[in-house]
């Protein structure tokens, strides 16, 4: 198990340094260079988790120790939850690779680097057990996806991405606090500062009102998390780095990077202050419903159509954040399962929009409709995408939502009622994104020359559309991944 | 535990640096021999400090344990700086013979265990620092130079008067376990030691001639204050105070206490601040250099152990080496534009001057606390003995001071990526020798401590 670790986690970074010494001149062998390795570390990652004993409970890779440093150690494990993301992360890799193939860029080196160093980043965190080692690789996510957003996003991409880092990095050093506060209390209870998962389990901080303790170190973690989620309203970062990123950093944020901060509140926070999270689970629920409506509605009046994906976005993860602090199982069955279904409809809602802006160089609504008529491949596609998104039964998205809502009707009816409104809410935008780019009239000349979809710009896309719906039809592919975690969780956890 | 004289090998090492002094003069060739006697005086204390575990120069200097750490890093950081400086003229070959004058001084100041050398080293560093800072020869080196010489001989006489309440108030002048006579006196100077020691590391309210000396000097000479005046007047300043304010009754010394937190606190704000507004970046890295004075400062009032030691002299050695380095690659790109150091210096940077810029990323995220660098393994360090000592809202008021901080780091990152045809047409930049010396030392160091800190931390 160690090795086969160490070459899951050393292939995105060792395939991203290689980019480094990769001819600068030759595009085609650099794409492809990266295509191969996108394969690789999907395979190993897989590999990985079928090696897996048992995917109910943790089970350590990898542990490193530095008796040097504070006692410190490295310490990776996996089960279900962290395993079925690690697998996300790598599939949206490869997707990435493929839809933005015929990407034109002089600084491909650098484009397909920093995506390898992200995904790298992004496992790392997935994976690590130790608390010093996820926020290592927590904090090395910011950088790729700073740059990436900066060198290759859109007109306003300086802005937005000083926002995303200063918002998320905020997060950060309020999580770093409680963290070295912890790791202070674990060397007056143990004599080491190591801060493993059964160390922090361990601790027993104190809860006795809003200002002791454990509840102070529960909204550290929690309003770090918060803000990568983001839950409202902690949000308003994430519309303008969707909107400036380029379709690589959309896809990551919106595929993988969010569900990090829902990822954060299963390890680390839910399991670690229980009576703090007790005493908060109805705020947090709310804001959850809040994020959903809010989302929602903000979704109906954009102008923007990776603006409108971004809002759906929040709202989408205002459900799943409700969900999660529910203490239900369905509703925690249904958030870990919406997460993989917010993971697969939203990187192709931006991959649909990606080929529209390549071909239009304009993300406003107002400049398409009719579209179905030149380009009827791309229309269906991104209609079945489309439907996923909106929750539409026998897709995907409407398994997740559905048990969300099931789930918190049982704990609190007025959350469920609130967060219901986004299933209305939900067709109302997407379904007018939808009609006022491929359907109607063709008012505009440029849309009549619109070529359609190639092979391999449909494939990622055709892909996306068959998990879609055969996750929709037969969800027991994805909740086999974490079903009995929960049971673990609901019972020990919560 | 092996002990040495070392009498004759400081007496060695003066000889060399004579014979530089003596040779630099000379019409022909008497650059290249300045600096290789210079060299060898380095190169011989250097190696002189691994034949034993503790230096003695009679009573009045005495080295040992963390001490000897350290003074072997800094040695090793003077010949760096020896090499940083070159021989490429007559002023930077004088600037080296200066730098060495000054490792001498720090040699007495680390080990001096009363008061009287201590004064004497100190200001032996000091005048030289002034020197060093108008050698650099750059638009506004001399008016640095000037203020910064008036305010360092006022503190001087303040630490003179200093030294006069404490021969008052214990009846010697010895720094190792000052018996306490007079209370009141004792703990006026103490106060006012504390307060030379917030002028030394640039600490809130005396950091004014900071940034006019960060912004004046030559890499070379910057560096070697960073070294001398952070890391060796600063632990050496530790070191006394944490013998000095445990001998002052109890509520004095919660008075000092509190007076240092707040300083430290305030300083970590105020600098955070203040570089955020900055139009030059080498004042935006001085005024950085104010924040992290504040954390080195809260370092004071903990209760450290021997480990503890260790830990801040990385701290100390690693902020100093990324520091340079930072200051090294602003230079650099300054020089291409006309040695102005213009806001918009950096922009396009990575495109035409890749690894300098990768290394520029590096020193400034691991100034910024990132992980994987140094500098986010030596906060956390830091930070968690401020937790572990009941630190508790000081710590989380520097913290949030440095969410301030990010702001203006990610700037240099985000200005290397901009895109400008105009400065693409800029020569391509040739670091020295020296230069690239420092540079993979310092992301050697950077990177390898980030990720495995266990290598050179020592604790429990």
């Amino acid at each position: 198990m160690d090795q086969l670790f160490l070459v899951q986690f050393l292939i995105p970074l060792l395939w991203a340094i290689g980019f480094v010494f990769a001819p600068s001149n030759n595009k085609k062998t650099v794409k492809l260079y990266a295509l191969i390795g996108s394969i690789v570390t999907l395979f190993y990652t897989a590999k990985l988790y079928a090696a897996l004993p048992n995917p109910e409970v943790l089970t350590e890779l990898f542990k490193f120790e530095m008796p040097l440093f504070f006692n410190m150690t490295y310490t990776f494990a996996m089960d279900g939850v962290s395993g079925i993301l690690a697998i996300l992360n790598m599939f949206l890799l490869l997707i990435v690779i493929i839809a933005t193939w015929n990407v034109e860029t002089e600084k491909l080196k650098l484009y397909y680097f920093l995506i390898f160093t992200l995904v790298w980043a992004v496992n790392g965190s997935l994976l690590a057990t130790n608390l010093y080692a996820f926020y290592i690789f927590w904090e090395a996510m910011l950088i790729p996806l700073f740059i990436l957003v900066g060198v290759f996003g859109g007109e306003n991409r300086r802005m937005a991405s000083f926002k995303f880092f200063m918002m998320t990095a905020a997060g950060s050093i309020l999580m770093l606090a409680a963290m070295s506060y912890m790791s202070a209390q674990a060397f007056k209870l143990n004599g080491s500062y190591d801060l493993t998962y059964d160390v922090i389990k361990n601790l027993n901080l104190e809860f006795a009102g809003v200002w002791s303790p454990q509840s102070l170190i529960f909204w550290a973690f929690t309003i770090a998390f918060f803000l990568k989620v983001p839950v409202f309203p902690f949000h308003s970062w994430l519309p303008d780095a969707h909107v400036e990123a380029p379709t690589a950093g959309s896809i990551f944020l919106a595929g993988i990077l969010l569900k990090l901060g829902i990822y954060g509140f299963i390890r680390f926070v839910i399991p670690m202050y229980p009576e703090a999270v007790d005493a908060n689970r109805e705020l947090i629920m709310y804001l959850g419903a809040i994020g959903v409506i809010y989302g929602a509605l903000t979704a109906w009046v954009q102008k923007d159509i990776k603006k409108l994906v971004a809002f759906s976005s929040i709202s989408h993860m205002g459900y799943i954040v409700a969900g999660i602090f529910s203490n239900n199982q369905m509703a925690v069955n249904g958030a870990i399962y919406q997460m993989i279904a917010h993971g697969i409809s939203t990187p192709g809602l931006f991959i649909a929009v990606h080929y529209l802006y390549i071909r239009r160089h304009t993300k406003k609504l107002e400049h398409f409709g009719g579209i179905a008529k030149t380009m009827p491949v791309f229309a269906v596609l991104f209609f079945l995408i489309t439907a996923g998104s909106m929750a539409v039964p026998m897709t995907c998205g409407f398994v997740g939502e559905f048990m969300i809502t099931f789930g918190l009707f049982e704990v609190n009816k007025v959350v469920a009622v609130l967060a219901a409104t986004g299933i209305i809410l939900g067709p109302i935008y997407l379904l007018k994104m939808y009609h006022k780019t491929a359907l109607g009239e063709m008012v505009h000349e440029e849309n009549k020359n619109l070529t359609d979809l190639t092979f391999i710009e449909s494939l990622p896309l055709i892909v996306l559309c068959i998990m879609t719906i055969g996750f929709g039809l037969y969800p027991k592919m994805v909740t086999v991944f974490f079903e009995s975690f929960v049971n673990g969780f609901l019972s020990n956890g919560l | 535990m092996e002990q040495m004289n070392f009498l004759n090998n400081v007496l060695v090492f003066i000889g060399f640096i004579s014979l530089a002094v003596v040779t630099i003069n000379w019409k022909r060739d008497g650059r290249i021999l300045g600096f290789f006697f210079n060299l060898v005086a380095s190169l011989a204390f250097f190696g002189m400090l691994f034949q034993a575990d503790q230096f003695q120069l009679s009573e009045l200097v005495v080295i040992e344990g963390n001490k000897v750490l350290l003074l072997k890093i800094t040695a090793f950081l003077n010949i760096l700086m020896m090499l940083l400086n070159g021989h490429e003229n007559h002023e930077k070959v004088k600037s080296a013979i200066i730098i060495n004058f000054m490792f001498l001084g720090s040699v007495f100041l680390l080990g001096a265990t009363e008061l009287i050398t201590f004064y004497v080293a100190l200001e032996t560093i000091a005048l030289l620092g002034y020197a060093l800072v108008s050698l650099s020869n750059l638009e506004f080196s001399k008016e640095a130079a000037v203020k910064y010489l008036i305010q360092g001989a006022v503190i001087s006489t303040i630490f003179l008067l200093g030294v006069a309440f404490y021969l008052g108030g214990t009846g010697s002048l010895d720094l190792t376990a000052p018996q306490v006579i007079n209370h009141q006196l004792y703990a006026i100077a103490v106060g006012i030691f504390i307060m030379v020691t917030f002028f030394k590391l640039g600490a809130f309210p005396f950091h004014a001639w900071m940034a006019d000396v960060y912004s004046n000097v030559t890499s070379g000479n910057l560096a070697t204050n960073f070294f001398v005046s952070k890391i060796i007047v600063g632990f050496k300043f530790f070191i006394i105070l944490q013998v000095l304010i445990p001998a002052c009754e109890p509520q004095f010394q919660n008075v000092l206490i509190k007076v240092i937190q707040l300083v430290a606190v305030v300083s970590a704000f105020y600098g955070n601040i203040i570089a955020v507004v900055q139009k030059q970046w080498k004042r935006i890295i001085a005024y950085s250099s104010l924040a992290h004075t504040g954390y080195m400062l809260m370092a004071v009032a903990l209760n450290p152990d021997e480990a503890f030691e260790k830990q801040l002299i990385s701290f100390l050695v690693l902020y100093s080496l990324t520091a340079t380095g930072v200051i090294l690659i602003l230079n650099q790109f300054a020089q291409i534009h006309k040695g102005r150091d213009y806001q918009s210096i950096l922009i396009s940077g990575f495109y035409k001057n890749k690894v300098l810029s990768v290394l520029l990323i590096i020193f400034v995220l691991s100034l910024a606390g990132i992980p994987l660098t140094s500098g986010f393994a030596l906060k956390y360090m830091l930070f968690t003995n401020f937790f572990k000592e009941g630190f508790t809202i000081e710590a989380v008021a520097i913290l949030i001071s440095s969410i301030i901080g990010l702001s203006y780091y990610i700037k240099f990152v985000a200005d290397l990526f901009v895109e400008s045809e105009e400065k693409m047409s800029l020569p391509v930049i040739r670091p020295s020798y020296g230069e690239q010396l420092v540079h993979l030392i310092a992301v050697v160091a950077i990177i390898t401590i980030g990720i495995v800190p266990a290598l050179f931390f020592q604790v429990n």
